[in-house]
């Protein structure tokens, strides 16, 4: 089943974003706060404008994930590429902080 | 090339302090996104989906070698170490952090240069013929007017909020490398009976939803009327082109719903009450901008074609390199360069910093200190002696810009597509990767021919896909990439907008479809001399369809 | 942001300063009783006699939507005391191809105001298309008028208003300040 987490662009530098459960903007997708009914949905849409609001993010969207386990997965290809980097550049992108992460 | 003078240095150096005070206030919370957003795209800024990407202007593709280092530089320090050439001669990076913009717009200007007008509703970087000034079968170079085009469009008071966007090509030979019958403005500088130059006129060409071939309006304009005449037809366009809706708002709607004979009409109308006035432009100034286009003394070089005749006979791959990149130049001894950014399977029209600081250092050795970059997202060194041939060979061998492919099959122009781009709906570059690994082999791309491929990613058009020989546009449909093909588009002299074959293909299926039409072109040509072009133009969509989804069906 | 508050009526602008606006604009003439001057939307403006157009006793100016022609005023433009050209949003450029062809090509004498969203960064381009006034609701807008600070290059590239020519210098290339 399809659930909700909210999503954005760091002002900064632009970096995608997603509204964690602590209530911080998280680099990854990991931990993002998952919206499961229609209160919990408008809840994250208030979250967002509060955050343009506060100068943090801008071009916030609630976007369609499913739970894989542990795992978010976005249902549009779009969101994973925003979740993972460039698919024809894996050295570059959120995909390579992980992978050298994980070989740390 | 340009120089700018003190009154260019002090415009851009005053934007880029204007920006820097935006810049400061945004991230103090003194504008809002919203107000904000216009400013930072006026300067080039746009955000993609993993970064800010800025857009820095090279203006009808020309560049020095000092210029290309600062570009090298800024790809380095403030990216990712590599840039990406466009189809619009521009150079986007993709990973800019909003707060150095205004240090990267420092940089620029350092190097006259900047961003200026690569985005909004405005009169964009006007481009060129990337062979202009170089290549033997030119009448005479367009630089010298895309730049008083250039100079006269910057921040324009009167056509600052256009419609949309608006672009001009200026093309100076009758082969049309600058595509300029898909343009807003299509300029043909060219000579009349008495030896006069002058321009052809050409409007509402474009690509996007509604591809358009543009329309001759004048055959003849005298150089001296360039800019009242532009200034006629960008002034009917701003008061009459459609504003209510952002898919019909390009000129071309508007010569389209109005009529040729009538849009002509009311622009010599509008002509003929300002062509007296200030913009008429006086001789002395069109020669002192001229002046810095002039062609360089380019010093005798005989002895290199009898080298080029050892070297080539030597090493066939050298000898390739030769028969597909280089082209006859103005001076018998030299030749103009073509530089592919399309090695086999990698990304069309990236650079990384250490290939622009090789460039560069070649173009100031070799080439008179030009490069150009091309609308086919390549770069050209525009003066190469053929007795240096052999030496920027070796040199563009040791870093990967050797590809011996400039017009050929995998040489395709692809947009950024959805890797990288907010607009986009599938992704072009990996289908352009796949389909030059298939092609890749280099007898068999000579045994093709002349073919080019370009890639969309949405119906924006960015990777030209309407006038690609074969162009393929990527949809999202249902959650999946799905790939159509048009085919027998063209944006030379003869401009023609592409046929869409039929159902589109899935990334899957997509290069195999591709080479489904290439096999059948193989098959029904009348001898190699008869390029794939010229083949759909004699036989039509009929025997490539029935490839495509006949045998497809006979298959399944 | 701000703490100046947006002026609901606006203020008037122009190049020497903020000034009074004897205007008032109306829908007809009618609601407007013996108001000395008066801004008319173009239909009701057109559709005047004549004779209550040119009267001597008030002014009666008219109001023109970037969608509306200016063909019609072209040949009163000696009878007419101001034009105002809309500006329903700041994206929308039309009227300022108005201002040009008003001003500079057929040399009208009266006031040309621009109205609607009128923002700081296009109040330069404003007056060098050949605007005189106008009218500003916009609280930036109003505080960085009042500092005088116009967001203006150095210099330009194109002939218009409020600028000059420099000897020398490439015959489109103009310099801020004079006619």
């Amino acid at each position: 089943m399809s659930v909700k987490v909210l999503t954005a662009n760091r002002l900064t530098d632009g970096e995608a974003v997603w509204l964690g459960a602590n209530g911080e903007w998280l680099d990854h997708i990991d931990g993002a706060l998952v919206a499961r009914h229609a209160e919990a949905v408008a809840a994250l849409e208030e979250a967002g404008k509060a955050a343009i609001k506060s100068n943090l993010v801008i071009d916030v969207n609630v976007i369609d994930v499913e739970e894989r386990g542990t795992n978010l997965y976005p249902l549009r290809l779009r969101e994973r590429i925003r979740q993972l980097g460039p698919t024809i550049r894996l050295d570059l992108g959120k995909q390579a902080e992980k992978t050298s992460a994980n070989a740390a | 090339m340009y120089r700018y003078d003190e009154f260019d240095h002090a415009f851009v150096s005053a934007r880029v302090e204007q920006f820097k005070d935006q810049v400061e206030r945004r991230l103090a919370g003194e504008l809002t996104e919203e107000q904000f957003r216009p400013l930072r795209l006026m300067n080039g800024v746009y955000l993609q989906l993993h970064a800010y990407m800025l857009r820095v202007a090279i203006p009808y593709g020309t560049l020095s070698g000092r210029q290309m280092h600062k570009l090298a530089h800024i790809a380095r320090r403030y990216d990712r170490g590599y840039g990406h050439f466009t189809t619009r001669q521009n150079i986007q990076y993709n990973w800019p952090a909003l707060s150095d913009m205004p240090a990267v717009l420092d940089e620029l200007a350092s190097v006259e240069m900047h961003a200026l007008q690569t985005s909004g509703n405005c009169i964009r970087n006007v481009t060129a013929d990337h062979f202009a000034g170089a290549a033997a079968d030119e009448v005479a170079d367009p630089r010298p007017y895309a730049e008083i085009l250039r100079q006269w469009s910057s921040m324009h008071p009167e056509f600052s909020y256009l419609p949309r966007k608006f672009k001009i090509a200026v093309t100076g030979a009758d082969r049309d490398r600058a595509a300029i019958q898909v343009h807003d403005i299509g300029l043909h500088l060219k000579k009349n009976e008495a030896g006069e130059l002058g321009f052809a006129v050409y409007i509402g060409g474009g690509q996007g939803r509604t591809p358009m071939v543009a329309k001759k309006i004048r055959d003849f304009l005298p150089i001296e009327d360039l800019l009242t005449y532009t200034t006629a037809i960008v002034r009917v366009y701003n008061l009459h082109g459609r504003r209510d809706n952002k898919y019909k708002a390009r000129i071309k709607i508007l010569v389209h719903e109005t009529g040729t004979e009538e849009i002509t009409r009311q622009v010599e109308a509008e002509w003929q009450a300002i062509k007296d006035t200030d913009l008429k432009m006086p001789q002395q100034d069109v020669d002192a901008i001229d002046n810095y286009f002039r062609m360089p003394d380019l010093p005798q070089r005989p002895e290199g074609w009898s080298q080029l005749a050892i070297s080539r006979k030597a090493d066939p791959s050298f000898a390739r390199w030769v028969d597909q990149n280089v082209t006859p130049h103005k001076n018998p001894d030299y030749g103009v360069v073509t530089i592919s950014l399309k090695p086999i399977g990698g990304i069309p029209g990236d650079a990384t910093d250490a290939q622009m600081d090789l460039v560069a250092d070649i173009a100031e050795k070799f080439s008179n200190d030009e490069i150009r970059v091309s609308h086919e997202q390549n770069l050209v060194l525009p003066h190469v002696a053929i007795a240096d041939l052999r030496i920027v060979y070796d040199l563009l061998l040791t870093d990967g810009l050797a590809t011996a492919n400039a017009g050929l099959i995998t040489d395709i122009i692809a947009c950024p597509g959805l890797d990288y781009c907010a607009l986009a709906n599938a992704r072009s570059i990996p289908v352009a990767q796949r389909i030059s690994e298939r092609f890749g082999q280099p007898e068999r791309q000579a045994d093709i021919g002349e073919l080019k491929i370009k890639i969309s990613g949405c119906i924006n058009a960015c990777g030209h896909h309407h006038v690609g020989h074969i162009g393929i546009l990527g949809v999202e449909k249902k959650g999946e990439e799905l790939y159509q093909i048009s085919l027998g588009g063209s944006g030379d002299e003869i401009c023609t907008i592409g046929d869409i074959t039929g159902r589109g293909f899935s990334s899957e299926e997509i290069v195999d479809a591709v080479e489904t039409i290439v096999d059948r072109y193989l098959l029904v040509r009348t001898d190699k001399e008869e390029t794939f072009l010229a083949t759909y133009r004699r036989l039509g969509a009929a025997p490539f369809k029935d490839a495509l989804y006949n045998e497809t069906a006979n298959a399944a | 942001m701000s703490d100046i508050s947006e002026s609901v009526a606006g203020e008037l602008w122009g190049r020497e300063g903020f000034r009074e606006d004897p205007y008032i604009a109306a829908e007809t003439l009618e609601e407007t009783g013996d108001a000395p001057a008066v801004i008319l939307p173009l239909a009701a403006w057109l559709g005047l006699d004549e004779s209550v157009r040119n009267a001597t006793n008030r002014k009666i100016g008219v109001s023109v939507a970037p969608g509306e022609s200016i063909d019609p005023l072209l040949p009163l433009l000696d009878t007419i005391p101001l034009i105002a050209l809309q500006f329903p949003a700041f994206n929308d450029g039309r009227s300022y191809s108005k201002a040009d062809i008003l001003k500079n090509q057929n040399h009208f004498k009266g006031e040309l105001r621009a109205v609607g969203d009128v923002l700081i960064d296009q109040v330069a381009y404003m007056l060098r298309t050949g605007f005189d006034t106008m009218k500003v609701t916009h609280a930036v807008t109003l505080t960085r008028l009042a500092e005088h600070n116009l967001h203006d290059a150095p210099g330009y590239y194109q002939p218009g208003r409020g600028s000059h020519t420099v000897p020398g210098a490439y015959s489109w290339r103009r310099v801020p300040g004079g006619a």
